[in-house]
This record gives structure tokens, sequence and C-alpha cells, in this order.
């Protein structure tokens, strides 16, 4: 039973990580170090809700349908004055409804998978290549991707009464990760992921004359990653390598620095599909790999 | 007293300073506190490349599920995810090394898994420049 270790390792929780958990937003200002620790045991208890939820689902569905078979058993026991079936059936009928009120109660615990899918290892990862002590801002809203708040157009495609297909367009900006620090190196460094969500809810006539409704999400995941590398440390970045990081490259040169940011997309239909560090990270190596040291390439 | 052969980082691998304690039960080589782990189902100490790279491994091969729940739960949001999965992230870059290359000796990287950052370029002046994550990224 996943579930007592769920609740046990959220007990086991600080008040700051169970304010986090429950308000799903705040601004770090941090060493990589702190934010791990603080984010670990979050992340395992989320790893855990999640498992201890799939196992009460299987429980659920399993002791639902026993309890639906349990009606016709309890009829046939009735007739048959073969009474103790009434009490078993009873039994599963309250089992079933326990399992969808622990199963709902651990939803309300439940955090995005971003979290331990994307910000820990992320932030792990760019806290190796820190001088230790150095801080970096965090921004993080995991509230989720389609509250009002987030909403930035709303379009609907009313034909009238008994009319169809009746298309209802909307589009949700939820920027929800945002990270600046500095390296080892002394390059600024910019990481942000924003989310557009489209949701599409039609309602239409189907084929034998029956109205049906359905919803559909498409995701769209922009990641930028950028780099502002000290003049000092790095070559100015020549035409050649530039072309090489292909479309999403954004270049500027400053006095100091040249920033170079690049962005990747990925599509999905899938509201509760988590960002893959691999793409973020691999932007980073792109941008380091094109440049070289100021000595390198003067001499 | 010798020191720890780990290179630590990522995109910049860094020589570590601390003196080693003990060695690697997979690689015998010697290692600071920092930089080993309890191997899982032995009570030995391995380094956060070996036990990386295992791990790695489990999370590749499906039918080894059990192992990989027990590895993650440990590790995965520990430092040994990062050393781990720097293996397969280098199959396509080649880190930066702030260092000498006759360093790279004890170590799991050879000349030609890496960049030298040369010395003139080298990080000279951290101490100065106070880290401010809301300033102009163009600022100092």
């Amino acid at each position: 039973m996943k579930f007592f270790g769920a609740f046990s390792q959220y007990k086991a929780l600080s008040d700051e990580q169970k304010a986090f958990i429950s308000n799903a937003q705040k601004k770090f200002v941090k060493t990589p170090d702190e934010l791990v620790k603080f984010f670990k045991p979050m992340a395992v208890f989320d790893k855990t809700c999640d498992e201890a939820r799939a196992q009460l689902l299987n429980y659920v569905i399993l002791f639902g349908v026993l309890s639906f078979l349990g009606i016709f058993a309890a009829i046939v026991a009735l007739a048959e004055d073969y009474l103790i079936v009434i009490p078993i059936e009873l039994l599963m009928v309250l089992l079933t409804f326990v399992g969808i009120i622990i199963r709902w109660r651990l939803s309300k615990i439940d955090i995005h998978n971003n979290l331990r899918e994307f910000v820990v290892p992320v932030v792990n990862l760019i806290g190796q290549d820190m001088e230790a002590g150095t801080k970096i801002s965090l921004d993080l809203d995991l509230r989720g991707k389609t509250l009002d708040s987030k909403l930035k157009d709303n379009r609907k495609n009313d034909p009238g009464w008994f009319s169809y297909p009746k298309v209802t367009t909307r589009v949700y900006d939820d920027p929800w990760f945002r990270l600046t620090g500095q390296l080892v190196d002394g390059s600024r460094l910019i990481l942000n992921v924003d989310d557009q969500v489209t949701r599409i809810d039609k309602t239409y006539k189907g084929s034998s004359g029956k109205i049906k409704s359905k919803t559909k999400y498409k995701i769209k995941h922009e990641i930028m990653a950028g780099l502002a590398l000290k003049h000092k440390k790095y070559a100015v970045a020549g035409e050649n390598e530039l072309t090489g990081l292909g479309d999403g490259l954004k270049y500027k040169d400053g006095d100091n620095r040249q920033l170079i940011c690049l962005k990747d997309k990925i599509k999905t239909y899938d509201v509760d599909a988590n960002v893959d560090p691999q793409r973020c990270l691999a932007l980073l190596g792109k941008i380091f790999m094109s440049v070289q040291p100021a000595a390198e390439k003067g001499s | 007293m010798e020191n720890c052969n780990m290179k630590r980082g990522f995109f910049f691998l860094r020589d570590c300073d601390h003196p080693a304690h003990q060695s690697c039960c997979v690689c015998g080589k010697a290692f600071c506190n920092d930089h080993l782990r309890i191997k899982p189902g032995s009570n030995e100490p391995v380094c956060l490349d070996c036990l990386g790279k295992t791990m790695q491994q489990q999370s590749q091969d499906k039918t080894k599920a059990a192992g990989r729940d027990r590895y993650n739960d440990d590790y995965y949001y520990d430092d040994v995810w990062c050393y781990g999965y720097r293996y397969n992230y280098y199959s396509s870059y080649r880190p930066w090394y702030v260092g000498q290359t006759s360093d790279l000796q004890g170590s799991h990287f050879s000349e030609n898994d890496i960049r030298v950052f040369e010395p003139s370029a080298e990080i000279d002046d951290m101490d100065a420049e106070a880290p401010d994550p809301e300033a102009n990224v163009f600022d100092s």
C-alpha cells in the first residue's frame, strides 16, 4: 500500500515545503545545493504519490467491478437466503469509496512532474558548474497550465442554436521556469521555459445524429537557453560558428559580453507531460561547443 | 596524501582539491568523501562516476526495473545522477577542462575527451565579481 508511504513522506516535509506544494509558486534566490536539498524530499514524495495514485486506481477499478458483480450476487443471495454475501458486497462498495477518497486526497497534494523530472536535474547540473556559495535566481510557477489568470485568448465559433459544430479555443501562456545565474567561467546563464497550451472544446453532431463533445489539448514547450559570455574569456563568435547554431539563434554583442541565445520547441498533446532536461542542456552544450577561449582564437 | 582523482563539473571539468580518503571498489582509484557513496547492495565505497554509470545503465535496461527503482530512490536526485548523465552527454559534447592535460592522469578522461581552457583565459577574477542574478547580462 504505497499511499501509507506517500502520506508519511508528506508528513515529514517541513512547513516551507508543504507551503510550496500548496502554492506551487515561488521565487528563490539560493545556492543550487540549498535548492536541491529543499526540492529533493518533495521530488521523492511526488514520485511515491504518483505511484500510490496509480496503485489506488487499480484497486478502485478492481473493487468497483467486484461491487457491481456483487449487486447481482446479493440479489441471488437474498433469494437463496445466503446472507453472508451482503456484508461482503457492502465491504467492496466501502473499499471502492475509500480508494476514491484517498486518491482524491493525494491529488490535492500532488505537484507537477516538472519539479522532479526537470527542475531538480537542471538545478543539480547547473550547480556542478558554479562556485560554491554562488546563488541562482529561480522563479517557479507550477500552479497549473490552464488557470484563468494564464488565459491569453478565448475564441468562440458558435453558428447559433442547434447548429454544429461549436468550437471554443482557449490559449494559455504559462512561463513556469526562469533561472539565472553565473557559471564558474564568469558567464551569465539564462534558462526559460514557457508553455503555450491550446484547449479546443468541440461540440458536434455525430454520424448517428447524436450530439457529442470532445476536448483536445495542444501543448508547445518553448525552451530558451542563453549565455552571456565575457569577451575577456571568449573570442567573439564568428559568422560560421553562429550559422551552425540554427534558426532559433539570437545574438547580441555588448561592450563586455556577447549574448548567445538558442530556442527549442517541443510539441505534445499531454497537458501533464514534463519537459526533458536533455533538450535544455543540449542547447547550452551547443553554445559552448560553438565558442573558443579568447586566447586560443587570438593565437 | 594523494588528492581526489575526480574531475568535477559538467560543462567545465575541474580538479577536486580535497585529499582522497578511500578507493572506489569498481575502478580502484582514490577519491574524497564528497565523491564517494555506498554501493547499493554492498557496503563498499564507489565513486560517483562508476555509480552514475551503473545507474544510467540500469535506467536504460527495462528488464531490471526493480534495481532501477532502488537506485532512483537513493541517488536520482543526488549528484550521482549528474555524473552518470554526463557520460551519455559527452558523446555529443566535449567539456572544457580547466587545468593541465598532465593532470588528467588517474581520471576517467583522456586528452581526446576534453577541450583545454587556455591558461590565459582561465578563471582569474571570480572573487572580484559579485554574482547578481538580477543584473543585466551585459553588465560587468
